[in-house]
């Protein structure tokens, strides 16, 4: 059932600059907006190449509620798939990954290649010469793009190209992969899916919000050494900005630059990874290594559901108005074992089913969704930061770390695109 | 008496199928036997056969996952047989 739609001058009312209504949180007919408009319109993030590294490997990933069959053919190109027979809608992969060269519906034996096209069907006497076998392949995402590994996706046929939607977050991107002495980042380490009760802007607000730390968060201060507290302070000289396109990031560089020590950022210090450091230190130059292990990791939300996280990427999925599931891997560095080992223990300590991080956020989001739905006050208010935010250099707004920069900046893409102001 | 690898029957299974290959000792030469787990239906591969596999471009192999072309040809039978 669909609920019906809201019309632009509906959400000019709903979305202010410094507050926003609760209804857009808990509004099944402005879910199915966000669906129309947003997430089967823009590029959105799928999966990375490093996860289907063999010709014949696929995986299963998503936009939003729809399951989407990321392969690579034996030619070793990548397509993107719905995951869904074009005779009679059967679901076609079950298994998260696998290898194959073809894919055989369960149902009825309908046969595909991996590209998505139609190679034949049992006992064909039943289909006349007419039957167009050519336009039954499999659905496709329109439009596929990648960068530095990143495969994104986008149900609208035409549009600003991948690289115009990542504007600004391009750079971003480039600060992650220089951590690898190879320049590439690898998503192989596994998936946690986290399922909540709560709407998917709560998560993605949530993850540039550097207001909530100290208090979600407190319990993780309070075991071994972390730079989360000093970095989400007043004190902290931190930035958090607005992008531009809905993407938003916490820039911890000048944090990390005035501490001026390598790994600070990983809470760890140069001799415990000398491999690392040396690959790095060949790769790039000691001067520019020690630059790249000074200022650390992006933490930036590549909007609408990409979250570089510093040392873990999520990928957000909405599946209904209250429901969204975040799947979380551990970032890998090709070429970089020893730095590997510790990236995979510190996630299984923050977002690990007994983690202490992603267990808090969760806790917020789904008592967030619950407290939404009160009537009364009806607005969110995302003041804070504006008596003191700034343009910086590049022409981005700007705020200090515990600011609602990112806030404003994500809800007024999300104004732009639900009143269809911008292309996709 | 079985030669090495007769016992060592590797089972090759994706979601969509599954074999269980086998180097067969039995013939003059070695040969690869693949049984389909689900149907028991058994095939020898020997060296030419897999060399000409192996050579047999992407279109024909195509051709060949048709299932319509070997296996489910004909409508079943009222008895369900499909041969
Ligand atoms: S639904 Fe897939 S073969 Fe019938
Ligand atoms: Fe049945």
């Amino acid at each position: 059932m669909t609920a019906p739609a809201l019309d632009r001058e509906a959400y000019r009312r709903l979305i202010e600059d410094d507050r926003v209504h609760g209804s857009l949180y808990t509004d099944p007919a402005v879910f199915d907006d966000e669906l129309t408009r947003i997430w089967y319109r823009t590029w959105v993030y799928v999966g990375h190449e490093s996860e289907i590294p063999q010709p014949g490997d696929y995986v299963v990933k998503s936009i939003g509620p729809q399951s989407i069959i990321m392969s690579r053919d034996r030619q070793g190109a990548v397509h993107l798939l719905l995951n869904r027979c074009s005779h009679r809608g059967n679901q076609i992969c079950e298994a998260a990954r696998g290898n194959t060269g073809a894919l055989r519906c369960h149902y009825h034996g309908w046969t595909f290649g991996t590209d998505g096209a139609l190679l034949g069907y049992p006992f064909r006497q039943g289909y006349g010469p007419d039957t167009p076998k050519s336009a039954l392949g499999l659905g496709r995402v329109p439009r596929m793009g990648s960068y530095q590994g990143f495969v994104f996706g986008s149900f609208a046929h035409a549009g600003p190209s991948l690289l115009e939607h990542l504007g600004a977050a391009r750079e971003a991107i480039d600060r992650l992969v220089r951590l690898s002495p190879l320049g590439r980042v690898e998503l192989t380490a596994g998936w946690l899916h986290h399922e909540v009760r709560a709407n998917w802007k709560m998560l993605v607000e949530n993850e540039t919000d550097g207001y909530h730390p100290q208090f979600v968060h407190s319990s993780i201060f309070e075991v071994g050494e972390s730079h989360v507290a000093e970095v989400y302070s007043e004190r902290s000289a931190a930035t958090a900005r607005d992008l531009g396109g809905g993407h938003t990031e916490h820039d911890l560089r000048a944090h990390f630059r005035r501490m001026d020590r390598p790994l600070a950022w990983f809470g760890t210090t140069e001799d415990r990874l000398p491999d690392y450091c040396r690959a790095m230190r060949e790769a790039y130059g000691a001067e520019k290594a020690r630059e790249i292990l000074v200022e650390g990791s992006p933490h930036i939300m590549v909007f609408p559901n990409l979250f570089i996280a510093e040392i873990q990427i999520f990928v957000i999925q909405p599946l209904a108005v209250d429901r969204t599931v975040q799947h979380v891997t551990p970032l890998q560095l090709a070429g970089a074992p020893d730095m590997n080992r510790r990236l995979l223990h510190q996630a299984s300590g923050s977002v690990g089913p007994a983690g202490f991080l992603l267990a808090d956020d969760s806790e917020m989001y789904e008592r967030n969704q619950r407290g939404v739905v009160a009537r009364e006050p009806e607005w969110l208010i995302l003041r804070r930061g504006l008596n003191r935010e700034r343009v910086d250099a590049d022409g981005h707004l700007a705020g200090a770390a515990t600011d609602e920069t990112t806030q404003r900046g994500i809800w007024r893409h999300i104004r732009a695109m639900l009143t269809e102001e911008v292309p996709a | 008496m079985c030669g090495l690898g007769e016992e060592a029957g590797a089972v090759i299974e994706n979601e969509f199928a599954s074999v269980t290959v086998v180097i067969d000792e039995r013939g003059h030469d070695r040969r690869l036997r693949v049984v389909d787990n689900h149907t028991g239906r058994t095939a020898y591969f020997d060296a030419l056969l897999l060399e000409t596999l192996a050579w047999t471009p992407e279109a024909e192999l195509r051709g060949l996952l048709d299932p319509a072309r070997h296996r489910w040809t004909v409508d079943p039978g009222p008895d369900g047989t499909t041969r």
